[in-house]
């Protein structure tokens, strides 16, 4: 594994670090959305760090990661959506307007 | 032409969710030139056409899955590979997507503008899991799981009330994609160490490295699948989802969505063949998954909460199955899940019926949530419903002569030649756990008076569904010959690459 690879995988380890206490300890339903999104650019570094330092077969990588874009994208689209809904029944957008359903 | 009839359940599927999609723009679309009763007139015609086209197109889809069980061979450049396996499951998800579409007609707390888009997304979800078991390559992996997954999201919030299933909306929505982005992660890392996104590929990269990371990356990958399987502690999701949501959406939830994630369980897995460790991994989370299903069960005062944590802890009977990562493990899996799929139809054919009689709550507009209680004296309101009922129940508290004993069973068997005694004893003991609080619910069906419940009047149709599928139950469960060589064989298939 060549030093620039190494660099470049815990430089994604650590955002996917951030993206994942993100969503467990912010309180608003926005940020939390944004952890995700953090999560899924760091595995996007990954994907674009092998393709370019490892000798597999060659693009699958960068199309692997164009895929998650555009999944993404779709994610936010219903994840806001979501967070809408919420806003209009409860007027607030924090998970402590989420704590009805227990049990 | 080959190709057309490989892909032809597929094919099906697409048509349907095209049809549905024109009724929702064409009579269901919205148009500022009508006054408010002529829009309202053409909603209903939208949603009863919708209600319609769902179950006859269902039904084609079934017939089309059929037709294709003989297919073999790969598409799209070996990103799809279609063989006996898939085409098994393709032909009990299509039944899963017809019980789940007949459970969700007419319903009373969809609202009526939304009827065809629920309908719509039932089956693009189901589409997605189709192509779920065909995936041979990890970007077709991730793009279907997705697929399946956004639409079981936005089905939960189509209902109307006063919000809490937003609430139960956005859990589900933040716990799939944070588990998808971390099942994301583990593939980057499978791509990293083999180079490709062959699952084959990969299983034979993984096979001649193993490596601690090798396993980190698989146990990571399956992350996004188990949480579709609702297995501890990947769960948290569930009761609240279950709970709230329309009956037809936690019908199918319930019912459906667990035989595509145990199908993409087994196609995903396939990547960690020869990664000996996963065995204690998949172990493990089996015995927590059914050891806190059942304990959390039993507390429960709602029918769909407590379907939802046994459902907690038949994911961990499921798992029993895979430990082995073998042809048996894998058959009485399957079997199992097919068993499941038919029980839980049953209590959700219940739940739907009994939910039609309860007084309408919550500001005029129709409650979600069913007490136990609401099954009071059911034997007498309605014996054919209330032997459903305990059929289903019966099923999944493994009592003979249901499939869920045999598949118990089968699953046991399979457990104890993987040399996993230990395990097999805890599920003994988890067993037991799980008839009591089954029994607290027939028991209400069965022991409590009807004094003070609502008529029930179920139709025709419901009687015999109730009838047909219980018999089925039973009926799978007293002759397995019938159905195991065939699942055996296409598990041979699936592992022989």
């Amino acid at each position: 594994m060549s030093e620039a690879l190494s660099s470049y995988l815990l430089f994604s380890c650590a955002m996917f670090a951030v993206g994942l206490v993100g969503v467990l300890l912010r309180r608003n339903l926005v940020a939390m959305l944004i952890g995700v999104e953090l999560m899924l650019n760091a595995v996007l570094i990954n994907l674009v760090a092998f393709a370019r330092f490892t000798d597999g077969q060659p693009g699958i990588g960068q199309v692997f990661a164009l895929f998650i874009i555009g999944v993404a994208a779709a994610e936010a689209a219903v994840g806001l959506s979501i967070v809408l809904a919420v806003h209009k029944a409860r007027g607030a957008i924090s998970v402590d307007a989420l704590e009805e359903l227990k049990g | 032409m080959g190709l057309y009839l490989r892909f032809l359940p597929e094919l099906g599927m697409l048509g349907l969710a095209l049809a549905l999609f024109l009724v929702s723009v064409t009579i269901g679309g919205e148009s500022d030139a009508l006054d408010e009763r002529r829009r309202d007139e053409r909603r209903r015609t939208a949603a009863y056409v919708s209600d319609r086209i769902g179950l006859l197109g269902s039904v084609g889809v079934l017939v089309l899955a059929a037709l294709a069980i003989w297919q073999n061979g790969t598409l799209f450049f070996d990103a799809y590979r279609v063989g006996l396996f898939s085409q098994l499951v393709k032909i009990v998800l299509a039944a899963g997507l017809v019980g789940a579409m007949w459970l969700a007609r007419d319903a009373r707390n969809i609202p009526v503008r939304d009827r065809p888009e629920f309908l719509l997304f039932m089956t693009l979800s189901t589409l997605g899991m189709m192509m779920l078991v065909s995936a041979d390559e990890l970007i077709t992996f991730y793009v279907v799981l997705e697929l399946s997954a956004y639409c079981l999201y936005i089905m939960v919030p189509m209902a109307s009330g006063h919000g809490s299933h937003n609430e139960a909306s956005y859990k589900y929505f933040i716990y799939g994609a944070t588990t998808s982005a971390v099942s994301l992660y583990g593939m980057t890392i499978l791509y990293g160490l083999a180079g490709t996104t062959s699952i084959p590929a990969i299983a034979a990269a993984l096979g001649a490295a193993p490596s601690t990371l090798a396993l980190a990356a698989v146990v990571l990958a399956i992350t996004g699948v188990l949480f579709k399987l609702a297995v501890f502690p990947f769960h948290f999701w569930a009761p609240d989802v279950y709970q709230v949501s329309t009956h037809g959406a936690a019908a199918f939830i319930a019912a459906t969505s667990k035989v595509g994630a145990v199908a993409a369980l087994l196609r995903l897995l396939l990547v960690g063949a020869d990664v000996e460790q996963l065995y204690w991994v998949l172990g493990g989370l089996a015995v927590l998954s059914m050891t806190f299903g059942n304990l959390a069960a039993i507390a429960q005062k709602d029918l769909k909460r407590l379907l939802a944590y046994s459902g907690v802890a038949q994911g961990g009977y499921i798992l029993l199955g895979l430990m082995g990562q073998d042809s048996a493990g894998y058959t009485a899996a399957t079997y199992y899940t097919i068993g499941y799929l038919a029980m839980v139809l049953l209590c959700f054919l219940v739940i739907v019926e009994v939910g039609r009689t309860l007084p309408e709550s919550e500001g005029g507009r129709p409650s979600n949530v069913l007490p136990i209680s609401a099954l009071d004296g059911l034997h007498q309101r309605s014996p054919v419903l209330a032997l459903a009922l305990l059929v289903g129940l019966l099923g999944m508290a493994g009592v003979p002569p249901t499939a869920g004993f045999t598949g118990k069973w089968l699953l046991f068997k399979a457990a104890i030649e993987v040399e996993a005694f230990w395990l097999v004893l805890i599920a003994g003991i988890n067993n037991t756990i799980a008839i009591y609080y089954y029994l607290i619910v027939v028991k209400a069906a069965y022991v409590h008076g009807a004094e003070g419940q609502p008529r029930l009047e179920p139709g025709l149709m419901a009687k015999m569904a109730g009838v047909g599928v219980s018999l089925a139950v039973v009926f799978l469960g007293v002759f397995p010959q019938w159905v195991v060589p065939a699942l055996d064989r296409a598990m041979n298939a699936l592992l022989g690459g």
